[in-house]
């Protein structure tokens, strides 16, 4: 390139770019653009937050990936992780103006799934049992309360699971029911073991309400009403995707129900054969006669 | 963990005890290394180079590590114990096989 093209191309690029500074302080500059004086729409404005936070990520991944010290990932998290409440920000007066709208619907849902609602998360729970109980949509914001034991969580996924209208809605909730008992019962056997000192802790966690509810749990019932959301979650909504890896039900909940059917203690342990680091294979039933101390590990 | 499991290895060594890992990292090269800094001696299954690999996806296993205590008839007899509880499930279950 001989500088004589080269030039005219920098100084349009250096307008470019002036006129790109000074566009958000000096709206006049703009105004003569007719796109520029339509407001976006609810969707795009939904659209448009999803995507920068989309991009902000891959931003901050790619940074992380790159730094080579501790001190370097640290100030990448520091300076590059986007948050997503800050985000959100733009998203809440899209649910306020019209909380039935499909603009409203995934918003909420992205609010949720990236756990950014805080002390709206109640609010936004009860606005999709309200309007949204139709949409198949409903279905990826269940498995957010996969593991948590409050009432809300058991209240939002018994509705989606009953009067949900899609396969894509009734699966997830149904899993993720099973997993709010789950948790229930966890918490429950915590309850029970735990001494003076650690159940204040307890009860500052998690309320005292909310404990006093795990604490007088039938705990065999729940078990079976658990085994039971499993079973119908593998058989019945089998090929639905769950959760952020997308797996099918069938897949997530027969691990669960193998745990269940075979890796309680009391249980024969099933066999483990394969290759080792060196690629020599050997088999778990090779120690009989030894206590074997199983560690599910890696070096991170 | 590992000055533990050392520990526990070297105090079992002539007692019929076995420390077994199924290992899911992916980088072999750099597991070798790290086993070699670590005095890491006992056997692994490679769980395919991944946290969702085929041993952890049959044993169900969500968090890492993740710990069963098999007894020596191969009975699972305690799954996530740690630290004390570890030692004392381990060394019960010991005398039990011992005692045979």
């Amino acid at each position: 390139m001989t500088p004589g093209t080269a030039l005219p191309m920098m100084i349009l690029t250096n307008v470019f770019l002036l006129t790109a500074l000074l566009a958000p302080l000096v709206p006049p500059l703009i105004a003569d653009s007719p796109s520029a004086q339509q407001e976006a729409t609810p969707a795009e404005i939904v659209e448009d937050v999803i995507d920068e936070y989309d991009d902000a990520m891959a931003e901050f991944q790619k940074r992380y990936e790159e730094a080579e010290t501790d001190e370097a990932r640290d100030e990448a998290f520091k300076e590059h992780y986007p948050r997503a409440d800050e985000y959100a920000v733009r998203l809440w007066p899209v649910i306020d103006a019209a909380p039935a709208s499909e603009a409203a619907l995934a918003a909420i849902v992205w609010v949720m799934k990236n756990r950014a609602a805080g002390d709206r998360q109640e609010e936004c729970s009860a606005l999709l049992l309200e309007h949204h109980l139709a949409s198949p949509k409903i279905g990826e914001v269940c498995s957010v309360y996969s593991y948590d034991s409050s009432a809300e969580a058991e209240h939002f996924l018994r509705t989606v699971r009953e009067k949900g209208a899609a396969d894509s809605a009734r699966g997830p909730a149904t899993y993720a029911l099973a997993g709010v008992l789950g948790s229930r019962l966890d918490l429950h056997r915590s309850i029970d073991e735990a001494d003076e000192e650690m159940r204040e802790q307890m009860a500052q966690w998690y309320g005292e309400e909310a404990l006093a509810l795990v604490a007088e749990i039938d705990a065999e019932a729940v078990k079976a009403e658990r085994r039971k959301l499993l079973l119908e979650a593998r058989d019945r909504y089998g090929d639905v995707l769950y959760g952020r890896s997308q797996q099918p039900l069938k897949l997530v909940a027969g691990a669960e129900i193998f745990e269940l059917e075979h890796l309680q203690a009391g249980m024969v342990a099933p066999e483990i054969e394969g290759p080792d680091l060196d690629g020599v294979d050997f088999k778990l039933s090779d120690y009989r006669g030894k206590v074997v101390f199983l560690d599910f590990w890696g070096d991170w | 963990m590992y000055p533990h499991e050392r520990s526990l290895v070297e105090k079992m060594k002539d007692r019929p005890f076995a420390l077994l890992g199924v290992n899911s990292d992916e980088d072999l090269e750099k597991l070798r290394q790290r086993m070699e800094e670590e005095e890491i001696t006992w056997r692994s299954w490679r769980n395919g180079g991944s946290t969702s690999g085929p041993i952890s996806t049959r044993w169900n296993v969500r968090g890492w590590p993740t710990i069963y205590v098999i007894d020596h008839r191969g009975v699972i007899r305690f799954k996530n114990v740690r630290g004390d509880a570890l030692d004392r499930a381990i060394e019960e279950l010991v005398a039990e096989a011992e005692a045979e």
